[in-house]
């Protein structure tokens, strides 16, 4: 009846293909208040939001989803997963995403929050055409165009010796196009080069034209073909302990789902992160309805350094992360390692159980040979790894356990294992134990862990999240966590903790408002004067206060307090950031704007508070010193095919005479950045 | 009247250091230890702008603040306020000090209300005048908005200085950053608590509430950390007149005193 009762409502909705949400590109903005609001560690997190934000801008089809697929959006409880794979089996394919409100436990909130990265498609079209011909009249397609530059000079550009020199103009290009239907292809490329780095060719070197390229094709269901990739591709089975895609996030907000990764299998790597993909081909081949193999292999030089010895002694001394090539010195790095990556993964598909097995073999041009420090005697050297390893993924009712266990062959191993679900409608919880070894290596994680990598590590999560009512919730976790052997910065064993407490309140569709405290511990090296190191506990405390609230008709606003104190061996640091944006949609414009006031003692304290930005790009700068941070972002519909945006921020430090460190050192005490981008769909 | 000859007085003075007295001004303010960004009053003209908008009815404003320990340190503040159902215009004037030091403002301001959500801009022409240093003069742009987001809370925010305009173009005039809440859990009761930084300085965290003893009659209390003052104060509103005490303490100064006196302006303020 009530089906009945929505195909009435599509009819007489005049739409002639299947009634889609009135769609607008998905900000990242909510979601990234709720998965990311703290991070920790050096990481470029600007690059992994990115790669995100890539994949969620393709909307999958809900009558093709998957609960993996539906499991990575990282926002619905195992109910609601349950509830909407159930009522599709019952009553067909979707008509309308409006189907989805129908369902009992999904609160209007859900499905305001889902909805912009899922479409109901027209299974006709895709049926009836040949794939060049879905290609070419394909709607979800883009050409991305996107410069930007600081307009106050950098040291690097500058200077006028050749060994600190920049060896390219100071502004950033990027060029991306992108042809996708999700469970079905998708054809892109992308072109990239950072401020400071040049464009040319150089086949000697391995460049050809800008600094970064990079290049996928993808097919999807075809057969007992279930996914094929040529070109750059990423992946994500089990738990991530061997094969992890980006779509990994630490300890944050989002306290049950993200504890959780999604076996997803191979996805297209589009992203601009140099380091992080493989290069080749991935297939993934159905041997039976229950049975898959994957595999892969990839052949991607990478950046690092290069020991020169005699023909038999060069080694690579270490891997380099930044993507940076603009001085003689980076570009010495720039792909001068080789790897080789072969991999596959058999796996056995039920209703409720998933599992299979996982083996990874890299090899490297040169054998790796770091410099010796107190902390890294059980890091990886050598030419060749391998890892095997198992995962079991079980449903049963509203909880799901996943757990995966892997060994480095004649190396250290690694196990996490899982469980999270409801308990009821509204208590949601999750839990996850972990142990890894000081000598288990692993180049492609994203394992749930406290390090940045799954190495030397043992803890216990626990999390939760719990509806009072409509309008109040609250989440949080703890995680007890131990280092066996010493780590960087902590030269000796030691252990920690952390715990998450947030309170929110929606009074309404246009308000939310949360308060959230954090706490972690954590020992680290105190600055040393002699050869003998002493460690301490250093507690760091944020709290957070955020209000967004708006009229519903185009207009909103958010107020943030965002506070910090790091205590260490006596000694307590603040940090405070004040933050007010408005932001307002009229006819084709879209205006964001933000004033920003912070105040951190020194780097322990840096705040990390997300910024808007075009279409795609992502903007999470670290807010640290003392001065006052705006930008206005512009978004102007010229047509129905064409959207243009510009963004001009700038940052204003009080008594400091120069901003930033080494070769991108500015004089003076402000920054002024500009960025334009242009989007045309055909 | 008696505004026209506060103003009348305050720009026949002609007195100056680098602006860094507070500029928030009023009895029912001060009373809640400047709790302020999400008071909706006459005196939002001086502690929000952007709450100026709410106001539908035209009105004057005067305050007078009082270092018995400290004569040289008294603060005055006028402002008229034009508006209407649609938006909120005004012109103030703010003086701190005597002749050795002191310190002028001259302010315009507008504030546009629209739903449940208002916004303003104030623009101050700024004068510091020091004794045998003459005078600096810079000119800055403030900027301040207040929501109501469920019939019992309030969100505010009040920014000082936008544009980090300085003195002259010499020394840095200060950057301030207001965030605040409101809690009206009642018709009786209110909870309002600020967060206030300024660039130079830590942040202040005020506090403050107000309790409707008697129809309208109000009694006041709040208080501030970093640096701490205690303040208490009471009010009295008729149709048309609503006057305001407060007492601040502070623990190296006796105590500062602070009245203020707000109008009506129209002929029928009921309407």
């Amino acid at each position: 009846m009530k089906k009945a009762f929505i195909l009435i409502l599509v009819w007489t909705a005049h739409y002639t293909h299947a009634q889609d949400f009135p769609r607008k590109d998905f900000q990242m903005e909510k979601l990234a208040d709720e998965i990311f609001p703290m991070q920790d560690l050096d990481l470029n997190y600007q690059d992994l939001y990115e790669n995100l934000a890539l994949l969620l801008a393709d909307p999958i089809d809900l009558n093709l989803i998957t609960r993996e697929q539906l499991r990575s959006f990282m926002m619905l409880t195992e109910e609601q997963i349950n509830e909407f794979l159930n009522y599709r089996d019952l009553n067909g394919p979707l008509l309308s995403v409006y189907e989805l409100q129908s369902l009992h436990s999904w609160s209007r909130f859900s499905f305001d929050k889902v909805i912009p990265f899922v479409i109901v498609g027209d299974a006709q079209a895709t049926l009836d055409a040949s794939v060049f011909s879905r290609i070419t009249h394909e709607k979800n397609n883009y050409l991305l165009l996107r410069y930007e530059r600081t307009l106050e000079p950098v040291s690097g550009s500058e200077a006028t010796d050749s060994a600190h020199q920049y060896a390219g103009n100071p502004g950033k290009m990027y060029v991306r196009y992108h042809v996708a239907n999700s469970n079905d292809f998708s054809l892109g490329f992308t072109a990239e080069k950072d401020a400071g780095e040049a464009i040319k060719w150089d086949p000697t070197r391995r460049q050809y034209g800008p600094d970064y390229l990079s290049f996928h094709a993808q097919l999807q269901n075809k057969g007992r073909i279930r996914n094929l990739i040529l070109g750059d591709f990423q992946s994500q089975f089990g738990q991530g302990l061997i094969l992890g895609s980006v779509f990994g996030f630490g300890k944050n907000s989002e306290t049950v789902a993200t504890v959780r990764r999604s076996n997803l299998g191979f996805l297209p790597y589009t992203s601009v992160n140099e380091n992080l993909f493989f290069r080749g081909a991935a297939l993934s081949y159905s041997l039976s309805k229950n049975i898959l193999v994957h595999g892969f292999i990839s052949d991607a030089y990478k950046d690092g350094n290069i020991q020169l010895g005699n023909e038999e002694e060069t080694t690579i001394s270490s891997l380099s992360n930044s993507g940076l090539h603009r001085t003689p010195a980076e570009l010495q790095l720039r792909k001068q390692v080789e790897e080789k990556d072969i991999g596959a993964v058999f796996q056995i598909k039920a209703t409720q159980l998933d599992a299979g097995i996982i083996f990874h073999q890299v090899n490297f041009n040169k054998p790796i040979q770091r410099s010796p420090t107190p902390y890294n005697q059980f890091s990886f050297q050598g030419i060749t790894n391998q890892d095997v390893g198992a995962y079991l993924n079980y449903s049963w009712a509203n909880v799901t356990f996943f757990s995966e266990f892997s060994k480095s062959l004649g190396h250290g191993m690694a196990l996490s294992a899982g469980v999270l679900g409801n308990i009821t409608a509204a208590l949601e919880v999750s839990m996850l134990l972990r142990s890894f070894d000081r000598d288990f290596y692993t180049f492609n994680p994203n394992a749930f862990s406290e390090n940045t990598l799954p190495q030397n590590e043992k803890g216990l999560y626990m999390g939760y999240k719990y509806s009072f009512n409509k309008r109040f919730s609250t989440s949080g976790y703890i995680d007890m966590f131990q280092f066996p052997w010493l780590r960087y910065r902590g030269y000796a064993p030691s252990d920690g903790s952390e715990w998450l407490l947030r309170f929110t309140y929606t009074p309404s569709r246009n308000v939310v408002l949360f308060v959230q405290a954090r706490e972690e511990s954590k020992s680290r090296n105190l600055s040393n004067d002699s050869n003998l190191y002493l460690m301490a506990e250093g507690v760091k405390r944020n709290f957070w206060i955020n209000c967004d609230y708006g009229n519903g008709q185009g207009l909103s606003f958010k107020t943030r307090v965002q506070c910090s104190t790091y205590s260490i061996n006596g000694h307590t640091t603040r940090g405070l950031a004040i933050v007010q944006d408005v932001n307002f949609s009229i006819h084709r414009w879209s205006i964001s704007l933000r004033h920003a006031l912070f105040d951190t003692d020194d780097y322990d304290n840096r705040l990390y508070l997300y910024e808007r930005d075009a279409w795609l790009a992502y903007s999470f700068p670290a807010y640290y010193g003392v001065g006052v941070r705006n930008y206005i972002l512009l978004q102007y519909a010229v047509s129905r095919k064409i959207d243009v945006w510009v963004r001009l921020s700038h940052v204003q430090y009080v008594n400091q005479s120069e901003i930033g460190t080494g070769s991108e050192t500015i004089e003076g005490n402000t920054k002024n950045d500009v960025k334009f981008q242009v989007r045309i769909r055909f | 009247m008696k505004l026209w000859i506060i103003a009348g007085l305050l720009l026949a003075c002609p007195s100056g250091r680098a602006q860094s007295v507070s500029t928030l001004m009023g009895g029912r303010a001060a009373g809640m230890g400047y709790a302020s960004s999400t008071l909706r009053d006459e005196a939002a003209f001086f502690n929000n702008v952007g709450a100026m908008g709410w106001s539908t009815k035209s009105s004057c404003f005067s305050a007078y603040e009082a270092q018995p320990s400290l004569p040289g340190a008294n603060r005055i503040a006028a402002s008229v306020c034009l508006a209407n159902k649609w938006i909120a215009g005004g012109i103030g004037i703010f003086r701190f000090g005597d002749e050795v030091y002191g310190e002028q403002l001259v302010s315009a301001a507008l504030s546009n209300r629209f739903g449940m959500t208002s916004l303003g801009a104030k623009v101050n022409y700024i004068q510091y005048q020091v004794a045998g240093f003459g005078n600096k003069t810079g000119v800055t742009l403030d900027f301040g908005g207040l929501a109501q987001i469920t019939p019992q809370i309030l969100v505010g925010a009040y920014m000082v200085n936008l544009t980090q305009a300085s003195l002259n173009g010499l020394e840095q005039l200060p950057t301030k950053f207001v965030a605040g809440i409101c809690f009206r859990p009642s018709d009786f009761f209110l909870l309002a608590t600020d967060i206030a930084k300024d660039l130079g300085y830590d942040a202040t965290w005020r506090i403050g509430t107000e309790y409707t003893i008697y129809k309208k009659v109000f009694l006041r209390t709040g208080f501030n950390l970093h640096p701490s003052t205690v303040c208490v104060g009471m009010g009295v509103q008729t149709k048309r007149i609503h006057v305001d005490y407060a007492l601040q303490y502070h623990a190296n100064q006796t105590g500062t005193h602070q009245a203020s006196l707000a109008l009506a302006l129209g002929k029928n303020p009921n309407k």
